[in-house]
């Protein structure tokens, strides 16, 4: 019994922090941009079909396709804002969010055309095998790729608070009309932070490859748990994204061994709801985003 | 100065007749001479989807509620009526209504927790209920029977709401459409229409004069989603087949706040004139493009709309009325 | 007769102490001045008055009725209405809608609402303005805007929000004939000002603010003999103070 639990957290965790991955970059373009980029989820789908592809085609191993997949999805990032963000920055609302829906549809739909609806999934075959830590058995995949996540979003962390960049990106974050009156280039910076988040969001995408199959409607699932996560975590939270991301993954794993996988998904969408409801500025989120300023 | 207020304004009052009445002469003129079913079923799926779009458009476009979750009640309404109808063998018409109450309430329900939610944050909202929508119909199967969906067997009558003809169903649906367009043109020139433009441009202000904004904001959630349930109830007579994908997917939530942005969001003939464009331009890709594998039009489609969404931001309409305004030297 | 009162007013933002133990008192065909250096907490005053923000503690009567646990729509609907020191006029739509928002109040036809509309524009002077869209209007347009949004509303109480700012002195000269007239007209008006002269000039009643608190309360005259109000102006902006 107490072992079930056990290895059940430690599922949970070593998902979450996939999880944390994916949502990270979301946070941190709606921190900075002030947009929630709806196709976010896209952009990990693509990365998987890309991983997908290089390894049936070039044999290129998934962890040393990172090197390849994380300088694309940077490239495409920087398209985009360039295409479509940067110009409904100061376009009405509704502009702001339909855009980044129908990139998503676009996306999902030439995905479609390019590999048809079937799931795709490649081999590897270390990704099954498993090492044993106490009473928990983990495949060795998974706690790389958790490793992996962790460390990274340490990294983002990192950079954000000691790097001027990282300043530049966090003074944007706060205002950026003062930012721009310090010298900052606030274009730069927005092109840079929608670059960094396509690159994580990307990482995670190459990171799950040999453990999940992609379609081009992967996406779509991926976004609703980032969207989650980036609630409860607090829009614009770096930790809150990890926390809430390993929190959704324990949750997921409780759910899903209890319930049924069928129904997890309701657990956490009804948590989710909960968690805009009760409170919507998240754990770590500063108050007040959600809803309407009123002096 | 005086302003004119009086013989001006008596005049805007009445236009948007000017393209209703017509409209409406030139469906029905389709709908008796061509018999190709092909043209037929364009014009009835268009005029479905323009009144799921206005339904939509009452709280999306006037009150800026953008709901990408309208779904849920599409969905309630398709599988109200077209339960009561293979159990019970209640008639749709009367199942319809009940479905359009249920869509309603739930509405009520939904709005009232997201009353405090604003911007992206109300869209993400919507987004999960939509999803919670989607889940619930695939694992109800008792109701819904999941992902096999449920079939209407195809035996025309009236009580059925079910027709051997393509044309019934056309007038049906534009009947539908007219009540649709009626109320919202009702609600725009009501004290309604003006508390929910107020809330939508500006909630502080808009309470700082008094406008009970959340009660405006109900109301027009609840009416919406009852329209959109009988839309759904009508969708699934008409394609006799619904399943989860279908009636409660993701797509269809898209697809109406879609068309009226095209079209011109927040005014009357936005939607209709956004479902004019898009669903005859969707069926002929579907058809021309089918060969060429499946989600070619809906990547036509999907850069279309950005960039309307770019280039015309206010929607074709809109922004065509403008122009020509423009031209004429105001 | 008093319209509008407060007892013992209290806010608190976390720390910060923003209003505390705030007492005045306005009557029918009353101005009442409200002035105090910068982040003398003014405008959380009016917040609390409104209903935006909650108080922490204190009451406020409209026409004698305590009214602590009412909603803006329903204190606007009593007859108290306010106007925000930053505009928020509704954009897209022109200025009479704009004004006919506030006059759906008092009715349900559109068309008569519109007509009151345009009358309150006759009397703020934006009549040939009426058919303009709201956003992007000058600064000094949209202030008589948010006065004439508010007017429309038949109120008994106004609470204004610097709606000088920005004005040129004709404009304010207009704004001071307007302010008059709805005083004969037996409104209670409740004015934040920057601009001294004119604050000073208008108003029958002075209420000096600092650091939350009521520190001096009288004619104009007697406010600005008084040595806590120079003191406190002194402190911060005298200058600037001086200079309007």
């Amino acid at each position: 019994m107490l072992e079930t639990l056990l290895q059940l957290f430690v599922s949970g965790i070593l998902a979450g922090g996939i999880y944390a991955l994916m949502s990270v970059g979301l946070t941190l373009v709606f921190g900075v941009l002030r947009v929630v980029n709806f196709a976010h989820g896209e952009y990990m789908m693509l990365a998987m079909y890309f991983t997908f592809w290089l390894f049936t085609q070039l044999s290129v191993d998934p962890y040393v396709a990172i090197l390849i997949v994380l300088p694309a999805a940077w490239l495409f990032g920087i398209a985009t804002e360039w295409l479509l963000i940067r110009r409904t920055l100061d376009a009405p609302h509704i502009a702001q969010v339909f855009v980044t829906l129908a990139l998503s549809v676009l996306l999902q739909n030439l995905a479609l055309l390019f590999w048809t609806a079937d799931f795709r999934s490649i081999f590897v075959p270390y990704a099954s095998s498993v090492v044993e830590i106490g009473p928990v058995l983990v495949t060795w995949s998974r706690l790389i790729n958790f490793i992996i996540a962790i460390v990274t979003a340490a990294a983002v962390g990192a950079m954000l608070k000691y790097t001027y960049t990282g300043m530049a990106i966090r003074a944007t974050a706060q205002d950026r009309r003062s930012a721009r009156l310090m010298g900052v280039n606030v274009d730069r910076i927005y092109s840079m932070t929608f670059a960094l988040g396509s690159a994580l969001v990307a990482l995670a995408g190459v990171l799950v490859m040999p453990l999940f199959p992609v379609n081009p409607f992967s996406g779509g699932e991926f976004i609703l748990v980032a969207f989650v996560v980036v609630v409860l975590g607090g829009m614009g939270s770096l930790l809150g994204a990890v926390v809430a991301g390993l929190a959704i993954g324990v949750i997921e794993a409780f759910a899903a061994f209890y319930l049924g996988s069928e129904v997890k998904q309701l657990v956490y969408f009804l948590f989710f709801v909960v968690v805009l409801l009760v409170m919507p500025a998240g754990l770590f989120g500063k108050r007040g985003a959600e809803v309407m300023d009123v002096t | 100065m005086t302003i004119s207020t009086s013989a001006s304004a008596t005049a805007r009052e009445w236009a948007d007749l000017y393209w209703i009445v017509p409209g409406t002469v030139a469906c029905l003129a389709f709908i008796a001479t061509v018999r190709d079913p092909f043209a037929l079923d364009i014009l009835v799926t268009t005029l479905l989807w323009a009144a799921a779009a206005s339904a939509w458009n009452l709280s999306g476009g006037y009150a800026g509620q953008l709901s990408i979750g309208h779904a849920a009640y599409f969905g309630i309404g398709a599988y109200t009526s077209t339960y009561l109808l293979l159990i019970y063998g209640l008639s749709p018409w009367i199942g319809m209504l009940i479905g359009a109450a249920l869509a309603a309430l739930t509405a009520l329900g939904i709005g009232a927790l997201t009353v405090r939610l604003r911007g992206s944050f109300f869209v993400m909202a919507t987004l999960a209920f939509g999803a919670i929508a989607h889940i619930v119909a695939a694992i109800w199967r008792s109701v819904t029977g999941g992902s096999n969906g449920l079939s209407i067997p195809f035996e025309p009558s009236f009580a059925r709401m079910v027709f051997a003809d393509k044309q019934s169903f056309a007038i049906l649906a534009l009947a539908l459409l007219l009540i649709v367009v009626g109320t919202v043109l009702l609600i725009e020139r009501s004290k309604l229409g003006a508390s929910l433009v107020a809330y939508r441009e500006d909630d502080a202000a808009a309470r700082a004069l008094g406008v009970r904004t959340l009660r405006a904001r109900l109301i027009a959630i609840m009416i919406s989603a009852l329209f959109t349930a009988i839309c759904g109830t009508l969708h699934a007579q008409y394609t006799l087949y619904i399943d989860p994908d279908s009636v409660t997917g993701l797509s269809f939530s898209l697809q109406v706040a879609l068309i009226c942005i095209v079209g011109g969001v927040g005014t009357l003939s936005g939607p209709i004139l956004g479902a004019a464009l898009i669903i005859p331009l969707a069926s002929l890709l579907r058809g021309a493009l089918s060969s060429s594998g499946s989600g070619l039009h809906l990547v036509v489609y999907a850069v279309m709309v950005i960039m309307v969404l770019l280039a015309l931001p206010e929607g074709i309409g809109p922004s065509l009325m403008r122009r020509v305004r423009a031209a004429r030297g105001k | 007769m008093t319209m509008l009162s407060t007892e013992g007013l209290n806010k608190k933002f976390g720390g910060l102490h923003a209003v505390r133990d705030v007492s005045f008192s306005v009557s029918a065909g009353e101005i009442l001045g409200l002035i105090g250096p910068n982040g003398a907490g003014k405008t959380t005053v009016f917040g609390l008055l409104s209903g935006f923000i909650r108080h922490d503690a204190g009451k406020v009567r409209l026409g004698g009725e305590p009214i602590d646990s009412w909603s803006p729509e329903a204190r606007c609907e009593a007859g108290l209405v306010r106007t925000f020191q930053i505009v928020r006029p509704f954009g897209n739509i022109t200025v009479l809608e704009n004004v006919a928002i506030g006059a759906m109040l008092r009715t349900t036809s559109r068309a008569q609402a519109r007509r009151d509309a345009a009358e309150v524009l006759e009397r703020v002077g934006l009549a040939d303005r009426a058919q303009e869209i709201a956003r992007g209007l000058p600064i000094g347009i949209r202030k008589r805007l948010e006065v004439a949004k508010a007017l429309a509303t038949r109120p008994k109480v106004m609470l204004l929000d610097e709606i000088m700012g920005g004005l040129i002195p004709t404009e304010v000269n207009e704004m001071m004939g307007l302010l008059r007239q709805l005083r004969t007209d037996g409104a209670a008006v409740v004015l934040i000002e920057h601009n001294m002269h004119a604050v000073m000039t208008v108003s029958d009643r002075v209420v000096v603010l600092n650091h939350g608190a009521k520190i001096a309360e009288g004619t104009a005259e007697q406010v600005s003999k008084d040595s806590a109000v120079i003191s406190a102006y002194l402190g911060e902006d005298y200058d600037s103070a001086q200079d309007h």
